[in-house]
Protein backbone atom coordinates (compact mmCIF):
# COMPACT_ATOMS: atom_id res chain seq x y z
CA UNK A 1 0.00 0.00 0.00
CA UNK A 2 1.43 3.07 -1.14
CA UNK A 3 0.36 5.21 2.71
CA UNK A 4 -1.14 8.27 2.91
CA UNK A 5 -0.55 11.24 0.55
CA UNK A 6 2.10 14.03 1.89
CA UNK A 7 1.21 17.84 1.87
CA UNK A 8 3.46 21.15 2.95
CA UNK A 9 2.98 22.78 6.04
CA UNK A 10 1.13 25.36 4.53
CA UNK A 11 -1.24 23.10 2.24
CA UNK A 12 -2.06 21.35 5.50
CA UNK A 13 -3.21 23.95 7.48
CA UNK A 14 -5.90 25.27 4.48
CA UNK A 15 -6.87 21.91 3.98
CA UNK A 16 -7.31 21.74 8.07
CA UNK A 17 -9.58 24.99 7.48
CA UNK A 18 -11.06 23.46 4.44
CA UNK A 19 -12.19 20.45 5.77
CA UNK A 20 -14.41 22.41 8.46
CA UNK A 21 -16.70 24.74 8.07
CA UNK A 22 -15.58 27.77 5.43
CA UNK A 23 -15.89 31.31 7.18
CA UNK A 24 -19.10 32.91 6.60
CA UNK A 25 -17.78 35.73 4.45
CA UNK A 26 -18.25 36.73 1.11
CA UNK A 27 -15.28 35.98 0.13
CA UNK A 28 -14.57 32.85 2.25
CA UNK A 29 -10.76 31.46 0.31
CA UNK A 30 -9.80 35.00 0.90
CA UNK A 31 -10.04 34.27 4.60
CA UNK A 32 -9.26 30.82 4.82
CA UNK A 33 -6.01 31.99 3.18
CA UNK A 34 -5.42 34.52 5.90
CA UNK A 35 -5.80 32.39 8.20
CA UNK A 36 -3.39 29.78 6.65
CA UNK A 37 -0.99 32.53 5.79
CA UNK A 38 -1.26 31.68 2.02
CA UNK A 39 -2.66 33.67 -0.79
CA UNK A 40 -5.78 33.44 -2.03
CA UNK A 41 -4.50 32.24 -5.53
CA UNK A 42 -2.49 29.25 -3.27
CA UNK A 43 -5.90 28.09 -1.81
CA UNK A 44 -8.08 28.09 -5.12
CA UNK A 45 -5.48 26.66 -6.69
CA UNK A 46 -5.28 23.51 -4.02
CA UNK A 47 -8.73 22.96 -3.58
CA UNK A 48 -9.35 22.75 -7.06
CA UNK A 49 -6.31 20.72 -8.08
CA UNK A 50 -7.76 18.51 -5.57
CA UNK A 51 -11.28 18.51 -6.65
CA UNK A 52 -9.66 17.73 -10.04
CA UNK A 53 -8.03 14.77 -8.92
CA UNK A 54 -10.80 13.33 -6.97
CA UNK A 55 -9.14 14.10 -3.38
CA UNK A 56 -11.34 16.14 -2.72
CA UNK A 57 -14.75 14.25 -3.35
CA UNK A 58 -16.87 16.78 -2.68
CA UNK A 59 -16.85 20.24 -2.23
CA UNK A 60 -19.88 22.20 -0.95
CA UNK A 61 -22.96 21.92 1.64
CA UNK A 62 -23.66 19.16 3.63
CA UNK A 63 -27.02 19.14 4.77
CA UNK A 64 -28.63 17.54 7.48
CA UNK A 65 -31.28 14.89 5.94
CA UNK A 66 -34.05 15.28 8.40
CA UNK A 67 -34.26 18.49 8.04
CA UNK A 68 -34.32 18.39 4.29
CA UNK A 69 -36.68 16.25 4.12
CA UNK A 70 -35.28 12.49 3.56
CA UNK A 71 -36.06 11.21 7.38
CA UNK A 72 -35.80 7.81 6.93
CA UNK A 73 -32.73 5.66 5.89
CA UNK A 74 -31.85 1.66 6.08
CA UNK A 75 -28.07 0.44 5.35
CA UNK A 76 -29.18 -3.06 3.52
CA UNK A 77 -26.22 -5.86 3.08
CA UNK A 78 -27.22 -8.18 0.53
CA UNK A 79 -24.97 -11.42 -0.32
CA UNK A 80 -24.56 -11.82 -3.94
CA UNK A 81 -22.43 -14.46 -5.61
CA UNK A 82 -19.19 -13.47 -6.79
CA UNK A 83 -19.72 -13.19 -10.47
CA UNK A 84 -23.09 -11.05 -10.49
CA UNK A 85 -21.37 -8.33 -7.95
CA UNK A 86 -20.53 -5.54 -10.96
CA UNK A 87 -24.05 -6.32 -12.32
CA UNK A 88 -25.82 -6.11 -8.75
CA UNK A 89 -22.96 -2.83 -7.94
CA UNK A 90 -24.10 -1.31 -11.20
CA UNK A 91 -27.62 -2.09 -10.54
CA UNK A 92 -27.56 -0.58 -7.56
CA UNK A 93 -26.05 2.60 -8.11
CA UNK A 94 -28.14 3.58 -10.71
CA UNK A 95 -30.74 3.99 -8.41
CA UNK A 96 -31.49 7.30 -6.71
CA UNK A 97 -32.82 6.08 -3.73
CA UNK A 98 -29.41 4.98 -2.90
CA UNK A 99 -26.72 7.18 -1.86
CA UNK A 100 -24.02 4.87 -1.07
CA UNK A 101 -22.72 1.34 -2.23
CA UNK A 102 -20.37 -0.76 -1.88
CA UNK A 103 -18.68 -4.61 -2.20
CA UNK A 104 -17.14 -5.30 1.47
CA UNK A 105 -15.68 -8.50 2.57
CA UNK A 106 -17.49 -10.89 4.05
CA UNK A 107 -16.38 -13.48 6.77
CA UNK A 108 -17.25 -16.16 8.97
CA UNK A 109 -19.40 -14.77 10.95
CA UNK A 110 -21.09 -12.21 8.17
CA UNK A 111 -21.77 -13.69 4.72
CA UNK A 112 -22.93 -10.02 3.67
CA UNK A 113 -21.04 -8.73 1.03
CA UNK A 114 -22.84 -5.75 -0.74
CA UNK A 115 -23.82 -2.67 1.07
CA UNK A 116 -26.39 0.09 0.25
CA UNK A 117 -27.44 2.95 1.58
CA UNK A 118 -31.20 3.59 0.91
CA UNK A 119 -33.00 6.91 1.91
CA UNK A 120 -36.51 7.64 1.52
CA UNK A 121 -39.21 10.52 3.09
CA UNK A 122 -40.86 8.23 5.39
CA UNK A 123 -40.18 4.76 6.89
CA UNK A 124 -43.22 3.10 4.36
CA UNK A 125 -41.31 4.73 1.96
CA UNK A 126 -38.12 3.49 2.61
CA UNK A 127 -39.92 -0.02 3.22
CA UNK A 128 -41.33 0.15 -0.31
CA UNK A 129 -37.86 0.74 -2.05
CA UNK A 130 -36.04 -2.16 0.06
CA UNK A 131 -38.79 -4.08 -1.22
CA UNK A 132 -38.64 -3.11 -4.90
CA UNK A 133 -34.69 -3.44 -5.15
CA UNK A 134 -35.49 -7.08 -3.93
CA UNK A 135 -37.75 -8.12 -6.17
CA UNK A 136 -36.13 -6.30 -9.05
CA UNK A 137 -32.99 -7.38 -8.31
CA UNK A 138 -34.17 -11.22 -7.42
CA UNK A 139 -31.29 -11.11 -4.61
CA UNK A 140 -33.06 -13.12 -1.71
CA UNK A 141 -30.59 -12.95 1.13
CA UNK A 142 -30.36 -9.96 2.65
CA UNK A 143 -30.56 -7.80 6.26
CA UNK A 144 -32.33 -4.87 7.05
CA UNK A 145 -30.29 -2.80 9.34
CA UNK A 146 -31.90 0.12 10.45
CA UNK A 147 -30.76 2.82 12.67
CA UNK A 148 -32.11 3.34 16.15
CA UNK A 149 -29.60 5.44 17.26
CA UNK A 150 -26.28 7.70 16.42
CA UNK A 151 -23.87 7.93 18.57
CA UNK A 152 -21.82 9.69 16.30
CA UNK A 153 -21.82 11.46 13.32
CA UNK A 154 -18.52 13.68 11.90
CA UNK A 155 -16.84 14.47 8.78
CA UNK A 156 -13.64 13.00 9.32
CA UNK A 157 -10.28 15.38 10.25
CA UNK A 158 -7.32 14.24 8.11
CA UNK A 159 -5.52 17.54 8.51
CA UNK B 1 -37.85 26.81 2.17
CA UNK B 2 -38.42 28.47 -0.92
CA UNK B 3 -38.03 27.73 -4.32
CA UNK B 4 -34.62 29.94 -4.35
CA UNK B 5 -33.58 28.23 -1.34
CA UNK B 6 -33.98 24.59 -3.27
CA UNK B 7 -32.16 26.09 -6.15
CA UNK B 8 -29.15 27.27 -3.99
CA UNK B 9 -29.25 24.03 -1.85
CA UNK B 10 -28.89 22.35 -5.33
CA UNK B 11 -25.82 24.26 -6.97
CA UNK B 12 -23.84 24.53 -3.16
CA UNK B 13 -23.73 20.93 -2.22
CA UNK B 14 -21.78 19.76 -5.05
CA UNK B 15 -20.91 22.71 -7.46
CA UNK B 16 -19.98 25.32 -4.48
CA UNK B 17 -18.19 27.65 -7.20
CA UNK B 18 -14.38 27.68 -5.75
CA UNK B 19 -14.35 31.15 -6.67
CA UNK B 20 -13.33 34.52 -5.34
CA UNK B 21 -16.69 35.40 -4.34
CA UNK B 22 -18.58 32.07 -4.81
CA UNK B 23 -22.20 33.71 -3.83
CA UNK B 24 -21.81 36.40 -6.19
CA UNK B 25 -21.28 33.38 -8.81
CA UNK B 26 -24.46 31.60 -7.44
CA UNK B 27 -26.43 34.36 -7.56
CA UNK B 28 -25.53 35.02 -11.32
CA UNK B 29 -26.77 31.47 -11.93
CA UNK B 30 -30.44 32.40 -10.36
CA UNK B 31 -30.71 36.42 -10.90
CA UNK B 32 -30.17 37.24 -7.39
CA UNK B 33 -27.50 39.13 -5.40
CA UNK B 34 -24.24 38.16 -3.74
CA UNK B 35 -26.08 39.52 -0.68
CA UNK B 36 -29.43 37.87 -1.23
CA UNK B 37 -27.72 34.41 -1.85
CA UNK B 38 -25.41 34.93 1.46
CA UNK B 39 -28.21 36.39 3.63
CA UNK B 40 -30.44 32.81 2.15
CA UNK B 41 -27.70 30.56 3.17
CA UNK B 42 -26.96 32.09 6.31
CA UNK B 43 -30.43 31.68 7.76
CA UNK B 44 -30.46 28.02 5.57
CA UNK B 45 -27.36 27.60 8.27
CA UNK B 46 -29.42 29.04 11.38
CA UNK B 47 -32.00 26.59 10.60
CA UNK B 48 -29.53 23.55 10.43
CA UNK B 49 -30.42 22.63 7.17
CA UNK B 50 -27.13 23.44 6.18
CA UNK B 51 -24.80 21.37 8.44
CA UNK B 52 -21.38 22.90 6.83
CA UNK B 53 -20.16 23.67 3.99
CA UNK B 54 -16.29 22.26 3.26
CA UNK B 55 -14.29 19.96 1.22
CA UNK B 56 -15.29 15.97 1.23
CA UNK B 57 -12.27 14.36 1.08
CA UNK B 58 -11.66 10.59 -0.75
CA UNK B 59 -9.98 8.98 1.63
CA UNK B 60 -9.01 6.43 -0.92
CA UNK B 61 -7.83 8.98 -3.22
CA UNK B 62 -5.63 10.77 0.06
CA UNK B 63 -4.37 7.21 0.08
CA UNK B 64 -5.89 6.13 3.67
CA UNK B 65 -7.96 3.25 4.70
CA UNK B 66 -11.96 2.90 5.22
CA UNK B 67 -13.78 0.27 7.07
CA UNK B 68 -16.74 -0.71 7.99
CA UNK B 69 -17.12 -2.22 11.39
CA UNK B 70 -20.00 -4.49 13.51
CA UNK B 71 -20.10 -5.70 17.05
CA UNK B 72 -22.60 -7.83 18.96
CA UNK B 73 -22.89 -5.48 22.18
CA UNK B 74 -25.07 -6.83 25.10
CA UNK B 75 -27.11 -4.52 26.42
CA UNK B 76 -25.60 -3.30 29.40
CA UNK B 77 -22.17 -2.97 27.81
CA UNK B 78 -23.07 -0.62 25.28
CA UNK B 79 -22.56 2.82 27.06
CA UNK B 80 -18.99 1.46 27.50
CA UNK B 81 -18.26 -0.07 24.49
CA UNK B 82 -19.41 3.25 22.64
CA UNK B 83 -17.62 5.31 24.62
CA UNK B 84 -14.12 3.93 24.24
CA UNK B 85 -14.74 3.20 19.80
CA UNK B 86 -16.08 6.96 19.51
CA UNK B 87 -12.69 8.20 21.60
CA UNK B 88 -10.93 7.01 18.52
CA UNK B 89 -10.30 10.07 16.05
CA UNK B 90 -10.87 7.90 12.80
CA UNK B 91 -14.48 6.75 14.31
CA UNK B 92 -16.71 9.10 11.96
CA UNK B 93 -20.25 7.56 12.06
CA UNK B 94 -21.97 5.07 14.48
CA UNK B 95 -24.89 3.80 14.87
CA UNK B 96 -27.20 1.76 17.39
CA UNK B 97 -29.39 -0.86 14.83
CA UNK B 98 -31.85 -3.47 15.26
CA UNK B 99 -29.88 -6.65 14.95
CA UNK B 100 -28.08 -9.32 16.73
CA UNK B 101 -24.84 -7.20 15.12
CA UNK B 102 -26.48 -3.52 16.82
CA UNK B 103 -23.38 -1.72 16.87
CA UNK B 104 -22.18 -0.46 13.23
CA UNK B 105 -19.13 2.25 12.99
CA UNK B 106 -17.00 3.34 10.39
CA UNK B 107 -13.36 3.93 10.88
CA UNK B 108 -10.87 5.71 8.94
CA UNK B 109 -6.78 5.34 9.30
CA UNK B 110 -3.60 5.96 7.23
CA UNK B 111 -3.49 2.58 6.63
CA UNK B 112 -5.02 -1.40 7.51
CA UNK B 113 -2.15 -2.10 10.01
CA UNK B 114 -3.42 1.45 11.52
CA UNK B 115 -7.07 -0.06 11.23
CA UNK B 116 -6.21 -3.38 12.89
CA UNK B 117 -4.25 -1.75 15.80
CA UNK B 118 -7.31 0.21 16.98
CA UNK B 119 -10.04 -2.34 16.89
CA UNK B 120 -7.50 -4.53 18.79
CA UNK B 121 -7.17 -1.76 21.30
CA UNK B 122 -10.76 -1.86 21.47
CA UNK B 123 -11.05 -5.47 21.53
CA UNK B 124 -8.37 -5.82 24.50
CA UNK B 125 -10.47 -2.76 26.65
CA UNK B 126 -13.62 -3.98 25.99
CA UNK B 127 -13.74 -7.66 25.54
CA UNK B 128 -15.76 -7.20 22.56
CA UNK B 129 -14.74 -8.80 19.46
CA UNK B 130 -15.09 -6.27 16.06
CA UNK B 131 -16.19 -7.46 12.78
CA UNK B 132 -13.59 -5.78 10.46
CA UNK B 133 -15.34 -5.20 6.89
CA UNK B 134 -12.96 -3.31 4.49
CA UNK B 135 -14.37 -2.40 0.60
CA UNK B 136 -13.77 -4.26 -1.75
CA UNK B 137 -14.85 -1.90 -4.84
CA UNK B 138 -17.07 1.53 -4.54
CA UNK B 139 -20.06 1.42 -6.65
CA UNK B 140 -21.42 4.86 -5.30
CA UNK B 141 -21.23 7.12 -3.06
CA UNK B 142 -23.35 10.94 -3.52
CA UNK B 143 -24.59 12.35 -0.58
CA UNK B 144 -26.60 15.32 -2.14
CA UNK B 145 -30.40 15.27 -2.16
CA UNK B 146 -32.22 17.05 -4.77
CA UNK B 147 -33.87 20.27 -3.04
CA UNK B 148 -36.33 21.27 -6.51
CA UNK B 149 -38.98 18.86 -6.91
CA UNK B 150 -38.31 17.53 -3.20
Amino acid sequence: MSGAKQFTETQRRILALVQGDLPDVPEPFAEVARQAGASQEEVLELVRGMKQRGEIRRFGATLRHQKAGYGSNAMVAWYVDDEDMARMGAFMAARPEISHCYHRVNCMDWPYNLYTMVHAKTPEECAQTVAELARLSGLEEYDVLKSRKEFKKTSMRYF
Amino acid sequence: MDAYDRKILDIIQSGFPIEERPYAAVGEQLGLTESEVLARVRALRAKGVIRRIGANFSSGSLGWQSTLCAARVPEAQIEAFVAEVNSHHGVTHNYLRDHSFNVWFTMIAPDMAAVRATLAEITRKTGISVLNLPAEELFKIKVDFAMEGA
